[in-house]
């Protein structure tokens, strides 16, 4: 045995997976016993690795156990995020991102706001440039008298011409999402009392969550709110891509309260509204559907679980030209239904 | 290797186990395991306990594996606090996915899994800061404050030489001889091969073993009193 292999047994003898008794441990001895080198070498490798051994993790002490156990359970004893709202949008309401849950539906959302934030720009470049002679000619305005829900600030004509950040505010809007959600919750508790659904066998525990979720989303688009309903919970998600957006949010508040106090055929009836919306945009991107093309106003998601009947579409003829153009369409509303 | 923390999502988790302080759950003691494969099936009795509710059995599990969780995290984000916060993190990850636990692997290999998985996200989003130059060690050597200070000291060290270690060979060291994982469960952690594992800390013991013999020398101990005079 040279020094180079007995220098490679190092490790399995140090390990004990080099067998004490067999013919190349008895090599690896005798090598050790007449060399020098590789003896000093063995005995700084055992050096080594008794230090790096004696350094291993052992048990927790009690005080840490106690401090893990107590974040385990404040952390349990948060509620638990909606099926579609993240955790920050549930606990502040308003989160600055198109929320989706797959990867999917974020990369469509996501051209979508690159399309958006695209526009933004140019006509933030717009404003930028028309602002001087715009300031000059225009009078003092009196300062507004609405709250500062979200603003961008203004940018000057003398600084250089950055993008500014958007600056929002969500404490005055806390308050309004609170009692928001305080009021679906009573009004969904309500209307399940009313009528009570069936509950699945693997989910009779009393403390479990309802069987079925009742959901009604509506299609995230920049600028757009993102209600979820779920059995007691309520999550609003914006979906801002440029400061417009953001400061139209005080406008969405006020309908978004009548439409989550209406009766459900009333929300069902908005959502329709909202999905009539939604493919107006996104005929912007694929074109006009062909005049055959059979309105899907009733996506069977929103009425199975708000357990409405549903209503009578018409069976599509195959092979119709409308159905390729729907095919292209489909993909690209993400939460098409509102069922998650 | 994302299934162990994807199963660890919120979004799609669920429910996890409630403590109701059932006395059932906290009279049964858990066993101190001989060897690996005792302490392999008694962690994964110990997971289908706790996902039952135990809240004895996830105590146990933490007193086991919260020091390797911090080994393991602090060795990459060399920062005491933070790895700190990371671990607990990393325990109320686990503990919202310990109904989703599967017995069918190790649980350490699962454990080690959302823990690496939730580093490198927390490093990707920003949470977690990019290791500093100099590791802050001081506060790894309190666990062992009853142990005699030149023991202290070498535990210093070696923590000091294993963070100055480069990625991947630290984190495949940290798993195997700190945190007293197997090959097999690194090699699971990790998501590579057994034998790229066994490369990894074979070539990691190895820089060890050069950084180890290259340290500066020990200081001696702090006197208690000094033994000088301040001039007049």
């Amino acid at each position: 045995m040279n020094c180079s292999r007995c220098r490679s047994l190092f490790d399995p003898a140090h390990e004990g997976s080099l067998d004490p008794g067999s013919p190349l441990r008895a090599e690896f001895d005798e090598h050790l016993s007449g060399c020098p080198d590789c003896s000093e070498g063995w005995s700084q490798w055992r050096q080594a690795m008794t230090a790096l051994q004696g350094a291993a993790a052992g048990r927790a002490s009690r005080d840490e156990i106690e401090a893990v156990l107590a974040a385990v359970e404040r952390a349990a004893q948060r509620p638990a995020p909606g099926p579609l709202a993240h955790e920050a949008a549930f606990r502040h309401g308003l989160l600055l991102a198109a929320a989706q849950q797959d990867a999917g539906r974020r990369r469509r959302v996501a051209a979508l706001l690159v399309a958006a934030a695209s526009g933004a720009m140019a006509a933030s470049v717009a404003f930028i440039l028309c602002w001087p002679r715009a300031h000059a000619a225009a009078p003092a305005q009196p300062p507004s008298s609405s709250p500062p829900v979200a603003a961008a600030p203004a940018p000057s004509p003398r600084e250089p011409r950055e993008p500014s950040p958007i600056v929002i505010d969500t404490k005055p809007l806390a308050d309004v999402l609170r009692t928001l959600g305080e009021r679906v919750q009573q009004q969904l508790l309500a209307h399940r009392e009313e009528r009570p659904r069936p509950s699945s066998p693997s989910m009779s525990a009393p403390d479990a969550l309802p069987p079925v979720p009742s959901v009604a989303a509506f299609v995230p688009l920049p600028g757009e709110v993102l209600v979820s309903r779920a059995d007691g919970q309520l999550s609003l998600t914006l979906a801002a891509a440029s400061p417009h957006d953001v400061t139209d949010f005080r406008a969405v508040v006020p309908p978004l309260l009548q439409l989550l106090s209406a009766p459900d055929e009333e929300v069902v009836r908005l959502a329709e509204a909202r999905l009539q919306s939604v493919r107006g945009q996104v005929e912007k991107l694929t074109g006009p559907a062909p005049a055959d093309a059979p309105r899907k106003d009733s996506p069977p998601g929103w009425r199975r679980l708000l357990g409405l009947p549903p209503t009578e579409a018409p069976a599509p003829p195959p092979g119709t030209r409308w159905r390729s153009w729907w095919e292209a369409v489909e993909p690209l509303l993400p939460n098409l239904g509102g069922a998650t | 290797m994302r299934s162990a923390e994807a199963d660890a999502r919120p979004g799609t988790r669920a429910h996890p186990p409630s403590f109701p302080a059932g006395e059932a759950a906290r009279s049964e003691t858990p066993k101190v395991p001989v060897n690996d494969e005792e302490a392999q099936a008694s962690d994964q009795a110990l997971a289908l306990q706790a996902a039952a509710g135990g809240r004895e059995a996830f105590a146990e599990l933490v007193a086991r594996h919260t020091r390797g969780l911090h080994c393991v995290l602090h060795a990459a984000l060399r920062d005491r606090h933070r790895s700190e916060d990371l671990t607990q993190e990393v325990w109320i990850k686990v503990f919202g996915a310990l109904p989703r636990y599967r017995p069918a692997g190790s649980f350490r290999s699962w454990l080690y899994s959302i823990a690496l998985n939730h580093l490198r996200d927390a490093l990707r989003s920003g949470r977690a800061r990019q290791p500093p130059p100099t590791p802050d060690v001081e506060g790894l050597v309190d666990e062992e404050a009853r142990q005699p200070a030149e023991r202290r000291d070498e535990v210093r060290s070696v923590r000091l030489v294993v963070a100055g270690l480069d990625e991947p060979f630290r984190t495949a060291l940290t798993l195997v001889d700190l945190a007293g994982l197997s090959y097999a469960e690194a090699a699971a952690t990790s998501g590579c091969s057994l034998g790229t594992v066994k490369s990894r800390v074979h070539r990691a013991r190895l820089a060890f073993r050069d950084a180890w013999l290259a340290r500066p020398a020990p200081r001696p101990p702090a006197r208690s009193s000094p033994d000088w005079r301040p001039s007049p």
